[in-house]
């Protein structure tokens, strides 16, 4: 039985992730949303994926993350066979030009930096849903 | 200067000393030749009397044949006769150099004669008488000086008186002549005895100063060594301070990403339950409470702008240099259309003079005019046909030779009081009342220039608009900036 694809939501901050949730839910995202706290939380929830589970439609990574961060959770995303074509959209606060380069260097599919104002941020999450869930052809998850 | 002193010092020893082994040598000879005289002396002494042996002889052979008639006398008195002449010979060649003697010699002969002939006169007379001649006629023949002149031995004695004369003399001149000798060669020792002492010492001084040179140099040395090991642990501590530099600026680093990472965070907290009230709550709030939340949004934006331009300036510090040519009106024009997208409902007039050419690094440049004409397009906010002029000239006075670049409004200008204050981070001439900002642009600018060793100054007027004047020093493209 179909289930709806889920998105993979990478953030350690709880306030983020409610505002990153109501966000997405505003733009009409009706994906069920799966959190992972940090890095490590993130690559076990994605090993843990058997061949019969379906992966994520979408992650949604921030950098910053305890224990394991960002780009290593990248990293791992596109080094396993499996994951490898996985779309990844980085979200995060830095626009350091290294946090950018390094994380296309390792293959991301877009990199946002989110904006303080929370409209902005709102709209960006609207487009992102409607491009990457919608407009956008993703590879087959199963 | 020392050694010359010290080889005119040598040189009057040696000198010296020679001139001691010549007086030697002389005093030698004259000594020697004291010692030849008195020989020749003594022999000329020695013929004389065989001489005087030879007339008493020949005398005593002429009597024993006056008295014997003895042929055997005769022959005694001729061999007595022959080697009287022999004699008388031999004196005349021993002296040859004293004409003195050499006529004394010849009298002495002449009275030899005189002798001989009385002598053979008596033979004569015993011949032809042949019997003893009478003691009156004896005594005639005999006599010393038959002719009553003087006698051989006189003469003979006059001549051994002037050799003993000669010797004498001779004798007396070599003892003068050894103590002039002895003293002039004591004085010369004595004299060359001093010049090698003063040699020697001044050896020892030369040695002294050599020595005293070698341990300057061994100071030297040691304080050569000692400014090496300074020179190390200044080259140690340069290389201590860089490394530290390079972590405080690495730190710098960590700390502006930090800041863009994790004050940022809070500030969307914020704003996203701020807008979340709002719109879930919107029945329930009032226009006050809409006010207070949209204030509450407004402080985080601008809370937002200003880590954003903090980050900016803390990135231009940092960032490296990377510098080329380019078409900076390209780049002002660019600018120009950014801020028209982003404020759509305005209507501001750009004049940019087309083809400006600089050097220098485009990504600071852009952000440095991105600041320059965000600024002007902000004061020009409440002046009615809004003109942004941008473009460059040939620089006067102590810029002259390079490019100046401007930007120009025509907005609200500013009081030339404050010009000094425009340039420092958080100083502001306006108030947020009248023109929202960071106060952080004009100084990013500023640390642009300065990075690219150029000055920036501005000239203003209150509502009669701003200049704000660049140079990017020692990088100029002027010429073809204004081909």
């Amino acid at each position: 039985m179909p289930t709806t694809p889920v998105i993979l939501l990478v953030e350690d901050d709880p306030d983020h992730e409610a505002l990153a949730i109501r966000a997405l839910r505003k733009a009409n995202v009706a994906n069920e949303i799966q959190v992972a706290r940090d890095g490590a939380e993130a690559m076990d929830y994605l090993k843990s994926l058997g061949e019969s589970h379906a992966l994520p439609q979408l992650v949604l990574l921030d950098l910053k993350l305890p224990k394991v961060d960002g780009l290593e959770v990248l990293r791992f995303i596109r080094a396993q066979d499996r994951t490898s074509i996985l779309p990844v959209v980085v979200l995060t606060s830095s626009d350091e030009e290294r946090d950018i380069v390094a994380s296309y260097r390792l293959g991301v599919n877009s990199y946002i930096r989110k904006p303080v104002n929370f409209t902005d941020f709102a709209e960006a999450t609207r487009q992102l849903g409607l491009y990457w869930l919608l407009l956008n052809q993703c590879p087959p998850t199963q | 200067m020392r050694t010359g002193k010290y080889r005119f010092a040598m040189a009057a020893a040696m000198l010296i000393v020679a001139f001691n082994a010549w007086l030697a040598i002389r005093a030698l000879h004259a000594f020697f030749d004291v010692q030849n005289w008195r020989a020749h002396t003594f022999e000329v002494l020695v013929h004389t009397k065989t001489v005087e042996s030879d007339v008493s002889k020949a005398t005593a052979a002429v009597r024993a044949y006056v008295v014997s008639g003895d042929p055997l006398y005769r022959s005694r008195y001729n061999a007595a006769v022959e080697d009287m002449t022999g004699e008388l010979d031999t004196i005349k060649t021993l002296t040859l150099d004293n004409p003195g003697q050499q006529q004394r010699l010849a009298y002495t002969r002449q009275r030899i004669l005189v002798r001989m002939s009385s002598l053979q006169t008596g033979m004569a007379m015993r011949d032809a008488t042949h019997e003893m001649l009478g003691p009156v006629s004896l005594m005639q023949v005999l006599a010393d000086s038959p002719d009553h002149g003087p006698t051989v031995a006189y003469c003979l004695q006059q001549m051994e008186n002037e050799e003993n004369r000669l010797l004498s003399e001779r004798t007396a001149q070599s003892m003068r002549a050894r103590s002039v000798v002895i003293w002039t060669f004591i004085a010369a020792s004595l004299l060359s005895i001093l010049l090698l002492g003063a040699t020697a010492e001044l050896a020892i001084r030369a040695m002294r100063d050599r020595e005293k040179l070698v341990e300057s140099e061994a100071e030297i040395r040691v304080l050569n060594h000692e400014l090496q090991v300074t020179n190390t642990s200044l080259e140690e501590r340069v290389d201590q301070r860089t490394r530290e530099l390079a972590n405080t600026n690495q730190e710098l680093e960590a700390f502006s990403y930090s800041v863009s990472h994790d004050l940022r965070a809070p500030l969307r907290t914020i704003d996203g339950f701020s807008l979340a009230l709002s719109e879930d709550y919107a029945d329930k709030l009032d226009d006050t409470g809409r006010d207070y939340i949209n204030r509450v949004r407004g402080g985080v934006q601008r809370m937002g702008l200003l880590i954003d331009a903090l980050l900016q300036l803390s990135r231009v510090t940092r960032a490296e240099i990377q510098s080329e040519r380019f078409d900076l009106s390209q780049v002002a024009t660019l600018v120009f259309g950014e801020l028209s997208a982003l404020d759509p409902g305005r209507h501001v007039e750009l004049v940019a003079q087309p083809g400006v050419l600089a050097i220098g690094d485009p990504r600071l440049l852009r952000i440095a005019l991105e600041n320059l004409m965000g600024n002007a397009w902000k004061f020009t906010s409440k002046t009615p046909n809004a003109r942004l002029q941008f473009g460059a000239e040939p620089g006067t006075g102590e810029h002259a030779g390079t490019t100046v670049y401007f930007v120009r409004d025509n907005g609200a200008g500013f009081d030339m009081q404050y010009v000094d204050r425009l340039f420092t981070a958080f100083q502001r001439l306006h108030g947020d009342r009248d023109f929202k900002g960071s106060g952080i642009g004009l100084a990013t600018v500023s640390r642009i220039i300065r990075r690219h060793h150029g000055s920036i100054w501005a000239e203003g007027q209150v509502e009669q608009g701003a200049t704000f004047y660049f140079t990017l020093g020692g990088l100029d493209a002027d010429g073809s900036a204004r081909a």
